[in-house]
């Protein structure tokens, strides 16, 4: 018989997001049940190979592990238990966000966490093990602003436990993430959804499979050089544009159009004030935008408004209304004289 | 910046009933590993141009805009949210009280390693593959700065003259096959560090598989 037993990603980027250009060592440390003895497998960085070091009759922990060269920092990418009678989990997040390297999203959007268990038995004689799992849900703020680097995992709370006895699939619909903070647009961090199995003969609780998802802020802004409803009767003003924590997939830019607001007009862009995001963590920018001019040509009321585009949709963060009126009338009288 | 990701896929191959204790069966664990390497963090000014993610090849106005849920009413979603928690009922607790987590998470494997070290070059084994280490050549154990961590079969490669591998099966790591006292003295005079493999691989040996030395000299196993 042959039967998948677990397919994760879990990416280095998580823990180590910012300034790894060198090289990883990695292998797989086996261990064997219950005296707990380790059986180190050099891996490449792509390949498939058997473990020659049969499991039975006690089972064994595989461990994936990426030691940086230089620094030795390690990271345990990834760990599950396997025995003859315990089932086999495989946990996955999705979000709306399709970045693949890892499950992330934002404080305030939904996510879903979809478990899948095979081999549980309903035998009563059977070991609780053998019947049951454990499901644990972790989660972890990263303080200030902190991306997941050098973050010690051991430190995550876990919130909210529960169990799990039926084989097949189960979805965990969540509106958005529990992880703690006082403001909650700007709430950073992670959660981490683990299946565990119960302690049995060879061995304690152990993980069978996990799976976590990255949280980031709302973003956030201040413009500057322009007040509500100020007229304009020369040139238009320069515009300081303050902008934090962009989304890691993200466009952002001022648009204007003549009349009152309007949500979801689509107006011109402002040059000068476009921000693009492509990368693995929220973006602070600032902005000066000088050439509002060139965008606003006609007299009469104008509304500016700062746009951000996501995986999530496009949302209207500011909005203000100004009024142009540069165009001079003369009142004069021309007269000959003979 | 260069930021990569590993997946680990594992399929096990085995015959499996449920006939309790468990029977003896075979299997065998396939180990498909990718590392990938993907673009980090990056920003610029300016339209968006095709190398950008999703958000920024997604075409202005072509979905309607809104406004974020903000303030109150984002918290009394997170209100609704925690007092909905799923976890909470697909099943009573189980198992034991205490977390199980923090074993798995947060581990230092360094710390949980033997390190032998030579030149420029380190690498990292299971304490307990480092079956004998000579009173001579303790220098060549623990992290040294400025060396680089390769892997065991690389370290090997260049220090075997100083290092002996002996190939154990999964009976003698267990402590079934024990060595023999003669066996483990001649290791011990190798005047060599001895490390137990299996397939090449370093391999934790249990103590009571290698007796201890029963003369103070050549010197004393490290278990």
């Amino acid at each position: 018989m042959k039967r998948l037993l677990s397919l994760v990603t879990i990416p280095l980027l998580l823990l180590s997001p910012e300034s790894h250009g060198g090289d990883y060592v990695q292998f797989i440390r086996q261990v064997q049940m219950p005296d707990e003895l380790e059986w180190d497998m050099s891996v490449e960085k792509e390949g498939n190979s058997l473990s020659p070091l049969a499991i039975n009759p006690n089972g064994a922990r595989f461990e994936l592990w990426a030691v940086d060269s230089e620094t030795l920092a390690s990271f345990l990418l990834d760990t599950t238990y396997v025995n003859s009678y315990i089932p086999v989990a495989e946990v996955n997040i999705s979000t709306e966000d399709p970045y693949e390297i890892i499950p992330r999203t934002r404080v305030d959007r939904p996510f879903t966490v979809e478990i899948s268990l095979n081999g549980l038995v309903s035998d009563s004689d059977a070991p609780e093990a053998a019947q049951m799992v454990k499901l644990l849900r972790h989660v972890q703020a990263y303080q200030g602003k902190g991306t997941g680097k050098n973050t010690n995992r051991g430190n995550a709370t876990l919130i909210s436990e529960g169990s799990l006895s039926e084989n097949g699939d189960h979805l965990l619909e969540y509106a958005l993430t529990s992880i703690p903070g006082g403001d909650r647009e700007k709430v950073r961090g992670e959660e981490r959804f683990s299946v565990f199995s119960l302690t049995d003969e060879n061995a304690p609780e152990s993980i069978l499979d996990s799976d976590t998802v990255q949280i980031w802020p709302m973003a956030g802004f201040n413009v500057e050089g322009i007040s509500p409803n100020q007229l304009v009767d020369g040139s238009s003003p320069h515009l300081t544009v303050e902008l934090s924590d962009l989304y890691p997939d993200s466009w952002t830019y001022l648009q204007v159009y003549q009349g009152s607001p309007s949500l979801g007009t689509d107006g011109v862009l402002v040059p000068g004030s476009s921000v693009l995001v492509d990368g693995t963590i929220p973006h602070d920018e600032s902005l000066t935008v000088k050439d509002l001019d060139s965008v606003v040509r006609k007299d009469g009321s104008w509304t500016l408004e700062l746009i951000t585009v996501t995986p999530f949709g496009s949302e209207r963060l500011w909005h203000t209304t100004f009024q142009v009126k540069r165009s001079v009338r003369v009142n004069s009288a021309i007269t000959t004289v003979q | 910046m260069v930021s990569s990701h590993l997946t680990i896929s594992l399929q096990v191959l085995n015959t499996r009933s449920f006939r309790f204790p468990p029977p003896l069966f075979l299997a065998k664990v396939a180990l498909l590993i990718s590392l990938f390497a993907a673009g980090s963090a990056g920003s610029a000014g300016g339209d968006p141009g095709p190398e950008g993610g999703a958000a920024a090849g997604a075409a202005r106005g072509a979905s309607t805009m809104t406004e974020p849920v903000k303030g109150e009413a984002l918290a009394n979603r997170l209100r609704i949210a925690n007092q909905n928690d799923p976890v909470r009922k697909v099943g009573p607790r189980a198992g034991e009280a205490k977390d199980p987590a923090p074993r798995f998470t947060g581990r230092d494997l360094i710390k949980e390693s033997a390190v032998l070290s030579r030149g420029a070059l380190m690498a990292l084994l299971p304490k307990r593959a480092l079956l004998h280490l000579p009173d001579s050549l303790k220098d060549s154990t623990g992290v040294k700065e400025g060396s680089t961590l390769v892997s065991w079969q690389e370290f090997l490669k260049s220090n075997r003259s100083w290092i002996r591998t002996v190939e154990v099966s999964r009976e003698r790591a267990t402590g079934q096959k024990p060595f023999s006292v003669e066996e483990a003295e001649a290791l011990r005079s190798s005047g060599r560090v001895v490390v137990a493999t299996f397939q090449g691989g370093p391999i934790a040996v249990l103590p009571s598989s290698f007796p201890e030395s029963v003369s103070p000299e050549p010197g004393k196993g490290t278990n």
